[in-house]
């Protein structure tokens, strides 16, 4: 690429990298992690970028590529992970509970959710998008959306960790 | 507690996620792995290419005469033209590009000067305050227009006789000022998606001073010949959101100079001392300020500052009695910050914090008007 379409992609990913950190944060709970898909996404929207800066919605080609590559890392590492139904101990909060622990209840209860459900909470309720703009993002259809939202935001009323997570 | 609705949830993840506040962004690394992902695709096709021209060898003559093409060049042809003795005043330049005759002249219209021309594309400049706008150092160039040509123009220092303007397929442009109201001018008319490699002023005593351009045409600083420019670094200064809108501060350092740029204007200096700071005998100054959507008195505004090497936080107090905090960085030898400002609302002060947390200068509004 030349130098105009360096500083064109350098100013795009500026603009777009800390939204992209935190949907990757919302998706794994692990910053680290999180800012590796982010590159991830950015690296691949560079190798093809005259194709990226032309489309309609640059934004959603970087976050199916967020939730995708983060889905494979799931298949990659579905061996070491061991779901279990009820979430590990947690401290019992004290008095005045910290800003940080409700935090640690949420991404702790978000990642008891399915992969498939925790993408369609953050995807819809975090980045606000549309059911139709969700799906598109998933792969999946629109009705595949409402009932993967709908089954998050059950799972997470009654969220073990929510409960004791966070204030009282 | 539970979650019961999804407006709760919202807020929730909003507080979560707006919580986390990741470093710089590593563009220079996202790019060698992006040129690491296209080289292997290219490699995969490479070797797709090969399997086919494997089988083609097999049939003798197909592939006999096939001269590889040469690749097309970037644009046809820069051609500038002399201006004689006897051409209408204000005339500062004229030429061909790429086949399209043009002319660019300076006219004075009330009590400032606007361009017109023939073979022009889209917007052309007026200027109030002529001459505070070309002061030249030794040359003040600037880009305007749109469309299939740009137009680079401005004055150069009295003593400058030639500009060379380096194109990347090695064709070599050279302008010789004309001088018009007490100036020197220069202009041509270059194709927009073709960047200048490098351009060199000469005096009769040779060469003057060089510039490498920002972003393809972003003529803004003048190095002595010998005079190597900083390296090459990109680091972020600020960014947030401001009334829902994000906004973002870089400087981007390089053979090109210290430029910084917040929402699409750049502004490139030749030493990490902003002389704005100096000048004002202040510990913190904003440089550039803009509005992020329309402009109009009631949009959000974005900006960049340099700060003295001491200040670590600047905190701003905007109208209505909200507060912003934003951490300067260190540039070279001194310290940048980006910053926002609500729409409808005025910095009414500021507070600069020392890296113990101490205050090390309180300021009056007024400095930060923008």
């Amino acid at each position: 690429m030349n130098a105009a379409a360096d500083a064109e992609f350098s100013d795009f990913m500026h603009g777009r990298w800390a939204q992209l950190v935190r949907l990757g944060y919302g998706l794994t709970g692990d910053r680290q992690l999180a800012e590796d898909l982010a590159q991830t996404a950015f690296a691949r929207a560079y190798s093809s970028w005259g194709r990226v800066r032309r489309a309609d919605n640059p934004d959603a080609y970087l976050r199916r590529i967020v939730v995708n590559a983060n889905a494979s890392r799931f298949r990659k590492v579905r061996v070491g992970e061991v779901l279990t139904e009820t979430v590990p101990d947690l401290m019992a909060a004290a008095d005045g509970a910290t800003r940080q622990d409700d935090r640690d209840a949420l991404v702790s209860a978000l990642m008891q959710l399915p992969y498939g459900q925790r993408a369609a909470v953050v995807l819809r309720y975090w980045l606000d998008l549309t059911e139709t703009e969700t799906a598109a993002i998933l792969g999946c259809s629109v009705g595949n959306v409402k009932s993967q939202a709908s089954r998050a935001l059950a799972k997470l009323r009654t969220s073990a960790a929510l409960l004791e997570g966070g204030p009282a | 507690m539970s979650i019961h609705d999804q407006r709760e949830l919202r807020d929730r993840l909003g507080s979560l996620l707006y919580g986390i506040e990741p470093g710089p962004p590593p563009v220079v690394d996202t790019m060698r792995r992006g040129k690491g992902i296209k080289m292997r695709r290219w490699t995969s096709v490479a070797a797709g290419v090969a399997v086919v021209a494997a089988g083609a060898v097999v049939l003798p003559g197909v592939l006999r005469g096939q001269a590889a093409r040469p690749m097309a060049p970037l644009h046809d042809k820069v051609m500038v033209s002399p201006i004689g003795a006897g051409a209408p005043a204000g005339l500062i330049g004229q030429g061909t590009t790429d086949g399209r005759r043009w002319t660019v002249v300076m006219s004075p219209q009330g009590k400032g000067v606007t361009l017109t021309g023939r073979g022009l594309s889209g917007a052309l400049p007026y200027y109030q305050d002529i001459a505070s706008q070309f002061t030249p150092s030794p040359a003040a160039l600037t880009t305007t227009g749109s469309g299939p040509t740009v137009l680079e123009f401005g004055t150069v220092r009295a003593d400058v006789t030639r500009v060379v303007i380096s194109l990347p397929d090695g064709e070599v442009v050279s302008l010789t000022p004309v001088s018009w109201r007490g100036r020197s001018w220069v202009a041509v008319l270059l194709p927009a998606r073709v960047p200048i490699v490098r351009a060199v002023l000469y005096t009769s005593r040779g060469e003057l001073a060089y510039a490498v351009p920002f972003r393809d045409t972003q003529l803004d600083v003048w190095w002595q010949p010998g005079q190597v420019g900083p390296a090459r670094l990109t680091k972020s200064i600020g960014s947030g959101v401001v009334d829902g809108q994000p906004w973002h501060a870089a400087a981007d350092i390089g053979p090109w100079g210290y430029c910084y740029t917040v929402s699409s204007e750049s502004t490139c200096i030749d030493s990490t001392v902003s002389p704005l700071l100096l000048a004002a005998g202040a510990l913190a100054s904003p440089m550039i300020c803009g509005s992020l959507d329309s402009p109009g008195a009631g949009a959000a505004r974005a900006g960049f500052g340099a700060a003295a090497v001491a200040v670590r936080r600047v905190v701003l107090k905007y109208s209505g009695g909200r507060t912003a905090a934003f951490p300067t960085v260190a540039i070279g030898r001194g310290r940048m910050f980006g910053f926002a400002i609500p729409g409808g609302h005025k910095v009414t002060g500021s507070l600069l914090y020392g890296a113990a947390g101490q205050v090390l200068e309180s300021t009056s509004g007024a400095a930060w008007e923008c």
